[in-house]
């Protein structure tokens, strides 16, 4: 007996593109970015999102100070070093003009963080599934507390910062094939061979990954300030990720009740993929709206949060068995690996 | 006396002259109540120019009523001679000559000879002296009909008396009563799965006809037994024929009622493995499933993949689905009534079954012979591997586990012969786990005691004490996050029904009482290290009663009338817990502005439903009739399911303040056709069907464990209608059917607030709109012994919400959905054959084995199960469709009789 999983053929038009937004101030310095571009559909999502210029973009606080946002580069609006800065126990909403209209978000109280008190992790066999294939990871958890007179709205998302080697010495060309090394690789092709004359300038990089999943607080069957043992990511086990260790660093943000419904229900979504007992669709409305025209939809949030955190480093001696030698990837680091520096961070 | 030869007068008939017929219409003499007939006649023959021609036998028995002052003579005659073989002409404007119609005999010895051909017995019936005939004088006949083998008493046989074209039924205890003039007929008893029995009665005094019902033995199954005629029945319901049921392909070999059900007009279902069904535009939830008189919450084994009743444990199925009788109530689409076969009183006798995932046994036989008798029935898997069989990368099924089992035992004792005691239990349990570390179980009980006494010839009850119980338990056992999860709903019920049969009238009345105790959640802890903490929500508790009244009877010659009126009660009582929310505000948690609580005992909140009942049958002719039915019924306990079938973790609510009880009229109107000798059936009926305070659910919102449910649903407006059109052969080597039905079910939900409406207010399709259904079934016997069956049945796939455009926000993918039930899943389809090997023919043999060879889905269809969403490029999600069976699935179960 086969039980098949095959795409759905059914006539997908595509939908009118939205605004989303994606912003936040913190109790963290500046700058804060608010990010707007029209949402994807079907047919266009591997292309990057439109982004939407020439808005005008600020925040503004319940003592009614106002901070003005600009547009740095296409569609992302920074606010100004040193300019305005979160504060916990004031309100802060978000407004945008665009040719459309205005849109505003309700103004939040910046609620305290809490205190993310211990950041773990545990190994777990074939724990994610990349490419149909079942990895191992280190799931990771944390446990914090709150005060018991504050709701409680927490959301956390984790940055890993990893280091990789790749081989751009190996590069070769034609057929057959013959060494073309990468000049900056330190090596050249000196009468068919490889022969090194300097220290390669591009075989070492950090990545940079952040949390892919929306994590947030359920306070409904814990005693609402106390979180034990919470699962906050999982970080996969590969030859690439642990060539040497892996720097993880969670954030615990404290969110308003409209942007913990948000990401709740972006949570649902999620865990709403591949269930068996196939749930109703999950409608995620965020917390901006057009001021005008209630009814026309905008995605996304923006959102105002304190923030706790916490880091540490993974190791390979943690992994119960030897982790395999890198792949000899024959091309500098940057140009295989998004969302990586040749700066070593300070941490490291 | 005046002898005259009948056939002189017909022939001057047409030679002389006809007048007007003035003067029967005119009224004579003054009527002396009790006086004969004959000395009427004689006193209006002295006192007019009107002569009668008659012998003086016929006109002996009738006597005059005071009710014909004043009427004119021919209203006497015509009222006097009504159902008797006795007609006159009027000739010559004086003369009136009587004589006996020769045209029933006549018709009925062609039957008798018909029946004799189809080798059906006639068993010839005197009562009383053929020498002491008075012709015309009412006589009153009355018998019981018993089971051959358990002699347990049948209700609801039909017995049908071809002269007068007129069908009577025994009534729970099996008794009937007719009244019939002196003479000859040809009636047929007849029951679904049982054979007729053809009786020549001759009756000339009151008298008793006790009836033996046998069991359709394979040899007699060139005759098929007819259920009742199609254009007879009421409009809506249906009986399932059991021995049919076996014949049937099936999944993995287990033979099942509800998914029979299924491919009966009007009734869908909404994906592959799926034992809850949909009627007529309604949810699952509005089928009313009572197992021997108790409703039975889950009705489903091993994911859907089967129904949790074991088909040999059923010994009769109905089934309405519309035209619903005042004695059902508290689901508004359609009541399923099974009730469990009773045990032989004469010797041991047992059934079983050996399938691939499952094998059956059932016994039963007489605890003191003749008196009382045990029956049990048990069904069971042997393990796990159906899950494992299914070969897919999604981990979770093909590493799960499941487990089920149900079984049934019943005793009745026979105190005397006007009172019967009965009990039955009835209790079903499914197990299974994911490869995720959480283990479901659910459980099914149903108890119930029964006491039938006969009052009178005419008056029956029965006192009905029942327990049912439905609960399920979520375990995680990984020590960081242990956890229990118990939801129950615990029922007791009482019934009283009374029966009143006369032979104009049949009457039931009752009252019917049922106490809902829910624990709707309770969270605890499993282990030391676990992050849950205890959580209980209140438990909630209501009465539910209701008091009926129907009553069933002739209308003029044409029409028969079922009216009724059923007037249920619900209390919402404490202790409990009521919300009360800000004015002007969506209801959500976060606008609760006070709560009040109730003590035990103390009604929280009240709700009386009046539901009228009708069902109107009009004979257009021998072979045709149109029906007509209207109802409307009430509904105090909801489901609240996020998934679109039914799900294990189902939460069943109560009514309260906020969740106001579904009311459902439906209209329905059909025309029924049988050809003449009953070999082919056909109908079209239609309905419309308004629903109100149907739920719907808010995106996301938490169902599980909200002590404040309310504010995760959304209460809407159901609009459904259809046409369903059926064509059946019965009879002959094959026998099949073909349906076809187009219907809509449409929702609204419209509630004050944006929060509070789906798809900004607008109408749209519910979870289980599918506008095109087609089955085909056919049976093809090679012989008495070995058929080849099959069925096939289309629908089109099923209303799904998708998701239509994506986005990346602070790293996450997000999708956002299209309006709900915007797209459809792809239609559904499937063939089925079966290969039926059936043992020995003759009726006395000690053992008997059947084989069944069934292929499901012959064609290897991939019929989506489930809609998946997997990420795609950005984290957009791609819709993608789970068909737990891509192809053929053969499979081969062995099943005996001793």
């Amino acid at each position: 007996m086969d039980a098949c999983i095959d795409p759905m053929q059914v006539p997908l038009e595509s939908s009118g593109s939205l605004m989303v937004v994606d912003g936040m101030i913190t109790n963290e310095p500046g700058p804060y970015t608010v990010k707007l571009f029209y949402s994807s559909n079907l047919e266009n999502s591997s292309r990057l999102p439109e982004p939407i210029s020439n808005a005008k973009v600020s925040i503004i606080n319940s003592l009614n100070e106002t901070e003005t946002l600009n547009e740095t580069s296409s569609g992302v609006y920074e606010s100004t070093v040193g300019g305005m800065q979160g504060v916990v126990g004031l309100s802060y909403y978000l407004k945008i003009v665009t040719a459309k209209g205005e849109y505003q978000s309700a103004p939040q109280v910046m609620m305290p963080a809490g205190n993310l008190d211990n950041l773990y992790f545990e190994f777990s066999p074939e724990e994610i599934v990349t490419n149909t294939r079942l990895v191992d990871a280190f799931n990771l958890f944390v446990d914090s507390h709150g005060a018991a007179s504050d709701p409680n709205l927490y959301r956390w998302r984790w940055t890993g910062v990893y280091k990789v080697k790749t081989y751009p010495e190996l590069y070769t060309k034609g057929d057959p094939p013959y060494p073309a090394p990468w000049p900056c690789s330190g090596y050249i092709n000196y009468g068919g061979s490889l022969t090194r004359i300097a220290d390669c300038t591009c075989c070492i990089c950090w990545v940079t990954a952040y949390s892919s999943t929306s994590n947030v607080s359920d306070s409904r069957f814990t005693n609402g300030y106390e979180f034990k043992k919470i699962l906050v990511g999982s970080i996969p086990i590969t030859a690439r990720h642990f060539y040497e260790r892996y720097h993880v660093e969670v954030e615990q943000l404290s969110v308003s009740e409209e942007v913990h419904n948000f990401w709740d229900l972006v949570a649902k979504q999620q865990a709403a993929r591949g269930s068996l007992f196939q749930p109703n669709a999950v409608r995620v409305n965020g917390n901006v709206k057009n001021v005008d025209n209630p009814k026309e939809r905008a995605l996304g949030v923006f959102s105002v949060s304190a923030i706790s955190k916490k880091a540490i480093f993974l190791e390979p001696k943690d992994i119960p068995y030897t982790v395999p030698a890198i792949d000899q990837l024959p091309y500098p680091c940057l140009d295989v690996f998004g969302n990586a520096t040749m700066d070593k961070p300070g941490f490291w | 006396m005046r002898r005259i030869p009948l056939l002189l007068f017909l022939i001057c008939a047409s030679v002389g002259h006809v007048f007007a017929q003035d003067a029967l219409d005119s009224t004579f003499q003054k009527i002396e109540p009790g006086e004969s007939f004959l000395k009427y006649l004689n006193r209006v023959e002295e006192n007019t120019n009107l002569r009668f021609f008659y012998l003086n036998d016929w006109m002996e028995p009738f006597t005059m009523r005071a009710e014909f002052e004043g009427l004119p003579l021919k209203r006497i005659l015509n009222t006097q001679l009504q159902e008797s073989e006795i007609q006159y002409v009027f000739l010559f404007n004086y003369a009136v000559i009587f004589y006996k119609n020769t045209d029933s005999s006549q018709k009925r010895d062609s039957l008798i000879k018909e029946a004799i051909s189809n080798r059906v017995t006639v068993n010839k019936m005197l009562i009383g002296d053929p020498k002491k005939f008075v012709a015309g004088k009412k006589v009153t006949l009355t018998g019981i009909v018993k089971e051959s083998e358990h002699h347990s008493m049948m209700g609801n046989v039909s017995i049908y008396v071809y002269e007068l074209d007129r069908e009577f039924l025994t009534n729970k205890s099996g008794k009937f009563e007719m009244s019939l003039f002196e003479g000859e007929y040809l009636v047929s008893f007849r029951y679904i799965n049982y054979q007729e029995k053809l009786v020549n009665l001759i009756i000339y005094e009151d008298g008793e006809l006790n009836m033996t019902m046998e069991e359709a033995p394979i040899t007699l199954d060139e005759v098929v037994i007819s259920d009742q005629a199609t254009t007879v029945r009421r409009t809506g319901q249906s009986s399932i024929k059991m021995n049919e049921l076996k014949r049937q392909p099936t999944f993995l070999g287990e033979a099942d009622i509800i998914k029979s059900l299924q491919v009966q007009t009007g009734v869908s279902t909404v994906s592959e493995a799926s034992s809850g069904y949909n009627v007529r535009g309604g949810g699952s939830d509005q089928n009313l499933i009572l197992f021997d008189n108790v409703p039975v919450f889950s009705t489903s084994h091993a994911l859907g993949f089967f129904s949790a009743f074991n088909a040999d444990a059923i010994g009769n199925a109905s089934f309405y689905k519309g035209g619903i009788p005042a004695e059902y109530g508290g689901r508004v689409s359609s009541v399923l009534s099974l009730t469990a076969k009773e045990g032989n009183y004469q010797k041991w006798k047992g059934t079983g079954g050996i399938g691939l995932v499952s094998s059956n046994f059932t016994i039963g036989g007489p605890v003191k012979k003749d008196t009382s008798s045990v029956i049990v029935s048990l069904r069971t898997t042997y393990s796990d591997w159906i899950l494992n069989l299914l070969k897919t990368q999604y981990k979770d099924i093909s590493d799960g586990s499941v487990f089920f089992y149900d079984g049934s035992v019943k005793y009745t004792h026979k105190i005397n012969s006007r009172s019967k005691f009965s009990t039955s239990v009835y209790a079903s349990r499914d197990k299974f786990s994911l490869a995720n570390d959480t283990i479901n179980v659910w459980d099914n009980l149903a108890v119930s005691v029964k006491y039938d006494n006969t009052i009178t010839d005419n008056l029956f009850y029965s006192v009905g004490l029942s327990l049912g119980r439905y609960a399920y338990e979520v375990s995680d056992i990984d020590p960081a996050t242990a956890f229990n999860l118990n939801y129950s709903a615990t029922y007791p019920s009482l019934k009283i029904d009374f029966n009143n049969d006369n032979i104009n009238h049949k009457r039931t009345f009752g009252f019917h009482t049922t106490y809902y105790r829910f624990n709707p959640g309770e969270l605890d802890p499993a282990s030391q290290e676990t992050n849950v903490k205890a959580t209980e929500i209140q438990r909630e508790s209501a009465i539910e009663s209701a008091l009926y009244f129907s009553d069933a009877f002739n209308w003029g010659e044409l029409f028969h009338v079922e009216v009724g009126l059923r007037l249920s009660m619900f209390n919402r009582i404490g202790s409990g817990t009521a919300y009360t929310y800000a004015p002007n505000q969506p209801l959500e948690p976060s606008n609760t502005v006070d709560s009040v609580q109730y003590d035990a005992g103390e009604i929280m909140k009240t709700y009386i439903g009046p539901e009228p009942r009708v069902a109107v049958r009009y004979t257009l002719g021998p072979n045709s009739s149109v029906k007509l039915g209207y109802n409307r019924m009430y509904q105090y306990v909801h489901l609240i399911s996020n998934s679109a079938s039914i799900s294990p973790v189902d939460i069943w609510q109560l009514s309260n303040t906020y969740l106001k009880p579904q009311i459902a009229d439906q209209l329905s109107l059909g025309y029924f056709i049988n050809s003449k000798k009953g070999i082919l059936e056909a109908y079209v009926e239609g309905y419309y069907k308004l629903q109100q305070n149907v739920l719907d659910f808010k995106d996301g919102a938490p169902l599980v464990m909200n002590p404040q449910l309310e504010t995760a649903l959304l209460p809407g407006k159901g609009k459904a209608y259809g046409v369903e059109l059926s064509v059946n052969k019965l009879k002959g080597r094959l026998v099949g059917g073909v349906n076809y039905t187009y219907s809509r079910s449409l929702r609204k939900t419209d509630g004050k607030f944006d929060s509070e409406k789906v798809n900004l207010g607008e109408t749209y399709p519910s979870n289980f709109d599918q506008p095109h259904i087609v089955n085909v079934n056919w049976k093809w016997s090679f012989n008495r012994r070995l058929f080849f069956t099959g069925m096939f049945t289309y629908h089109t796939g099923r209303p799904v919400s998708l998701p239509i455009s994506g986005y990346i926000l602070d790293g996450v993918s997000v999708s956002d959905f299209s309006d709900r039930n915007n797209y459809r899943v792809p239609d559904y389809h499937r063939l089925d054959f079966a290969l039926v090997l059936e043992g020995s023919n003759r009726r006395n043999r000690k053992f008997e084995g059947n084989w069944s060879l069934s292929i499901y889905n012959v064609y290897g269809r991939k019929n989506p199960y489930s809609v998946f969403l997997v990420p795609k490029g950005s984290g957009i999600l791609q819709p993608y469709q789970l068909s737990l069976i891509g192809t053929p699935v053969p499979s081969l179960t062995y099943s005996f009789k001793f």
